[in-house]
């Protein structure tokens, strides 16, 4: 395993301690008359891992991509590690540390697994614009490439291209490659959609304990409710836009308004 | 596992690797040397000329590729920085009086780049058909520009001859003009052509060149990784105005007679079909379209005087058929398959 | 500015427009409902251009009657070219439908080429005109339009053309093929899981396109010379036309032709070399700060 990364990773995981990462206060957006998000504000840290729920459309994708930037935002305000980015361009949030990864695996189809996750390493350092080196002689990022396709599992499909890999295997890329930028917060959406039911939880192990081992805080919106019950450290209620409930997931899963509007309603 | 970096401990990587960048390398320069000897050893001016020639639009069809196939945006515009390599020699000659050929080029570059973040600040924006249509409409105004002789500088349709430009301080312009060419100007092309082709072999394998692919492959995905992906667009497209302008450049002394006719949306057309016919997803396809394309028009002209006919089915064959892949790309797939073969047998 | 002047400028300014319109309405009618981006179809203008010279050139033997050729003009020729590109959609264009817009546009460039040969082979390549006497336009001569005098058979020609704008518009809101293509330009995979017969209507389409590009085409030719060049202008012009009205819009294509019409009439009288400049100038403006079109993100008709 890699050396770097061993700081804190025995160290309770527990919320409320220091400042939140991200903070959304009174967050908004419109579509036309539609109110998909009215007025959420909720705050995430970066030693835990929250699971959003919600019936379809409740408004967990649309919050989702307000965070990113995918959406600009009606009302409210956004304050990520202290600063608002609420106007901030989608390729700067990312910058400072906000990353998603998506529903629909987003990868290069046309590039290896290696040069997928080695693109990524290069972004996150800024070295989009270097000219002069060839990128398979380049040390610093084809070692940490390396590292990450190791903890991902992903080194026996490094020189494969993309497009004819298995979804699994497709989605853990993904989330690699949003690894690969070390980001402090990271909101999934949907991480195991589409995935084989019995490697969900896989897949899901393999996102926590990377997430554990480098002290990133995670966001994932789920509809499988067992996952969302074993790996949420807290649990985030949506309906209709609005937080229904935002507490551990005993609290949350046991609440009688959940149970009428999520839960019950089938998802 | 696989280990990417060459290392002492592994040989065998190692070994293999050098090998195969030898024998490119081997071949690379056997060519270059033939090249270079061809006009003295068989003296043929209507070669040289057609090499000459095809070597300006190899460099024109490498930088366009940068756009098209690293980048992924089709530019039907690309006449304008052709166009604007050839006026901007002509120009600086006639009006500025300059007349060293290495100051030319440099010149024609920077302008060529000069139009290239201009029409690319426009541009990067939209995407696909409505680039691919801007690019159109922006370069289409230049030339109408050109045509109408606004600005006074183009001389319209009559367009403007130009002499012959020297090297270093050196005459060689006083040479007789067929000597010029053979002895001199042939050369220099080639080695611009070398220098091209050496340059983005190391920029398009670089980290440069990958985000350029990022943003071709998924651009969601590149502008979630943290690249400014419309100032990577304008990168790769002042880059590609700036070496689609040195082939302009370089062929304006090869035709001597510049005309508007070259920052036409034909000439766009004739470039990107160079491109596509030797292959836009390969590197060096588009040398060998450029290669392929000229030599299938002199072979044609020679045969029929319907030649466009000719070339239109070829393009529309090559589009259904091998599609990104081009002549080069499918020959090198011919070639694997064989080898795949032989292996087995 | 004389009243006069602005009159005529007018009159001309509604002509171009009637033949932008043939000529461009048929490229966005086929990218809007089918998808497919015909850099090729300005060709079927030339095309009909040369046929026109041809057949009423030799029908000079047979009659002069002006009746007889405008119905030549207007129903024999589009009917013929109707059939023809039947026949090329079937075969030629059929494996266009399902490649990249990107390659579509590269692949029918390649079109344009063949039928550019096609057209040198079979009429030389030097211009052909009509003959004095069996020219439509020099038979009809002028009539007295508002206290100007004007060519009777350009006032016939922009009458043509607004007939067929409504004939077109009628065609999509009242018959079954006109709905059916709106359906298709909303949801082409929708409409063919229905069980409708997509390429039926995809041949209607596509040739009913054709065939009002070749009765511009041959409209245009009592007036000028049909030469190579005209489909190399008309690419350009039919592009401008449909990217400032809005790809796939009807209303647009109007609009737009009138725009274009206008700023040529106008341009050419005022300022000359600025005419086409200022077409190009407008498509690329209208594509950096609206780029779906003036009536792009309307559908077909609206």
């Amino acid at each position: 395993m890699s050396t770097q990364n061993t700081r804190n990773t025995a160290s309770a995981r527990s919320s409320g301690s220091a400042e939140p990462i991200l903070r959304t206060e009174n967050v908004r957006k419109e579509f036309g008359s539609l109110v998909a998000v009215d007025g959420v504000s909720l705050e995430f840290y970066d030693d835990e891992i929250v699971g959003i729920i919600g019936p379809n459309g409740a408004g967990k994708t649309t919050f989702t991509n307000l965070l990113s930037g995918a959406l600009s935002l009606t009302d409210g305000t956004i304050v990520f590690d202290g600063d608002d980015i609420s106007d901030l361009r989608r390729y700067k949030r990312v910058r400072r540390g906000l990353v998603r990864s998506f529903q629909i695996p987003q990868i290069y189809d046309e590039l290896t697994v290696f040069e997928n996750v080695q693109a990524s390493v290069l972004s996150r350092k800024g070295e989009n614009n270097r000219l002069f080196t060839l990128t398979h002689r380049d040390s610093d990022s084809v070692e940490e490439t390396e590292r990450l396709l190791e903890m991902f599992n992903l080194e026996a499909h490094a020189d494969e291209h993309t497009e004819h890999l298995p979804h699994g295997v497709r989605k853990i890329l993904d989330v690699a490659m949003s690894f690969a930028l070390r980001p402090k917060l990271m909101v999934l959406d949907e991480p195991t959609s589409g995935v084989g039911s019995r490697e969900k939880n896989a897949v899901m192990e393999t996102i926590t304990d990377a997430a554990v081992e480098r002290n990133i805080g995670l966001i994932f919106i789920e509809h499988d409710m067992e996952l969302i019950r074993t790996y949420s450290d807290r649990i985030v209620a949506l309906h209709e836009g609005r937080v229904l409930a935002d507490d551990d997931p005993a609290a949350v899963m046991n609440s009688e308004e959940v149970n009428q509007f999520i839960l019950e309603g089938g998802v | 596992m696989s280990t990417r970096l060459p290392t002492f401990g592994d040989v065998k990587a190692g070994e293999i690797k050098g090998v195969l960048l030898d024998k490119r390398l081997l071949a690379g320069s056997a060519l270059f040397v033939f090249l270079a000897l061809y006009p003295a050893l068989t003296m043929n001016a209507y070669h040289t000329r057609l090499l000459a020639w095809i070597m300006c639009f190899a460099i024109a069809a490498l930088g366009f590729n940068i756009v098209l196939g690293y980048t992924g945006l089709l530019s039907f515009g690309h006449a304008a920085f052709f166009g604007a390599g050839m006026y901007t020699v002509v120009i600086a000659m006639e009006r500025a009086g300059i007349t060293d050929l290495v100051v030319l080029l440099v010149l024609a570059m920077i302008v060529a780049g000069v139009v290239g973040a201009i029409i690319g600040a426009l541009s990067v924006k939209t995407h696909e058909i409505y680039f691919a249509l801007l690019t159109l409409a922006l370069a289409q105004l230049l030339f109408v520009l050109a045509t109408r002789d606004v600005g006074g500088l183009t001389r319209g349709t009559d367009g403007i001859g130009l002499t012959r430009p020297d090297f270093l301080g050196l005459p060689v312009s006083e040479v007789p003009a067929q000597f010029y060419l053979m002895g001199f100007y042939y050369h220099v092309i080639l080695v611009c052509l070398t220098a091209t082709i050496l340059l983005l072999w190391v920029v398009l394998r670089s980290p440069f060149g990958l985000t350029l692919k990022m943003i071709r492959e998924n651009e969601t995905r590149a502008e979630m990784s943290g690249v400014p992906i419309l100032r990577y667009r304008l990168y790769s497209m002042i880059l590609s105005a700036m070496i689609v302008g040195l082939g302009g450049a370089l062929y304006a002394v090869v035709v001597g007679h510049i005309t508007p006719e070259y920052l036409d949306w034909t000439m766009s057309g004739e470039i990107v079909f160079m491109a596509l016919l030797g292959g836009i997803g390969t590197f060096l396809g588009p040398v060998v379209g450029a290669g392929g394309f000229i030599l299938l028009q002199e072979l044609a002209l020679s045969v029929t005087t319907y030649w466009h006919f000719t070339m239109g089915l070829v393009l529309f064959v090559v589009v259904l058929t091998l599609r990104e892949k081009g002549i080069w790309g499918g020959a090198k797939e011919l070639l694997e398959r064989l080898d795949e073969r032989r292996d087995n047998s | 500015m004389p009243i006069e002047s602005l009159m005529v400028n007018t009159f001309n300014g509604l002509y171009f427009a009637a033949l932008l319109f043939f000529a461009s309405v048929g490229l966005t009618l086929v990218f809007g409902i089918l998808n497919l981006l015909n850099m090729a179809h300005a060709a079927f203008y030339g095309l009909g251009a040369y046929v026109a010279v041809w057949t009423l050139n030799n029908m000079g033997d047979i009659t002069t009657s002006t009746v007889v050729l405008l119905a030549v003009l207007v129903l024999v020729i589009p009917l013929v070219v109707f059939v023809l590109s039947a026949v090329l959609d079937k075969t030629v264009f059929a494996p266009l439908y399902e490649i990249e817009p990107v390659y579509q546009l590269l692949a029918t460039f390649g079109v344009i080429l063949m039928l550019d040969d096609v057209i040198k082979f079979i009429w030389g390549a030097s211009p052909i005109t009509v003959d004095g006497a069996v020219d439509p336009s020099r038979q009809l001569g002028t009539l007295d339009l508002l206290g100007i005098s004007v060519s009777a058979y350009r006032s016939v020609v922009i009458l043509i053309a607004i007939a067929c704008a409504v004939g077109l518009y009628l065609m999509f809101v009242k018959t079954k093929l006109g709905k059916i293509s709106q359906a298709m330009s909303e949801d082409y995979e929708m409409v063919q899981m229905l069980g409708i017969n997509v390429n039926r209507v995809r041949i209607m389409i596509f040739s009913i396109s054709v065939a009002i590009a070749a009765l511009g085409g041959a409209l245009f030719v009592p007036f000028a010379t049909a030469t190579p060049a005209v489909t190399l202008e008309y690419v350009l012009l039919s592009f401008a036309v449909i990217v400032i009205g809005g790809l796939g819009s009807l209303k647009g294509v109007v609009v737009a032709a009138l725009v274009i019409g206008m700023v040529r009439s106008f341009g050419i009288a005022y300022y000359p070399a600025l005419e086409l400049a200022i077409v190009f100038g407008l498509m690329a403006v209208v594509i950096i700060f609206k780029p779906e079109g003036l009536f792009g993100d309307e559908g077909v008709v609206e």
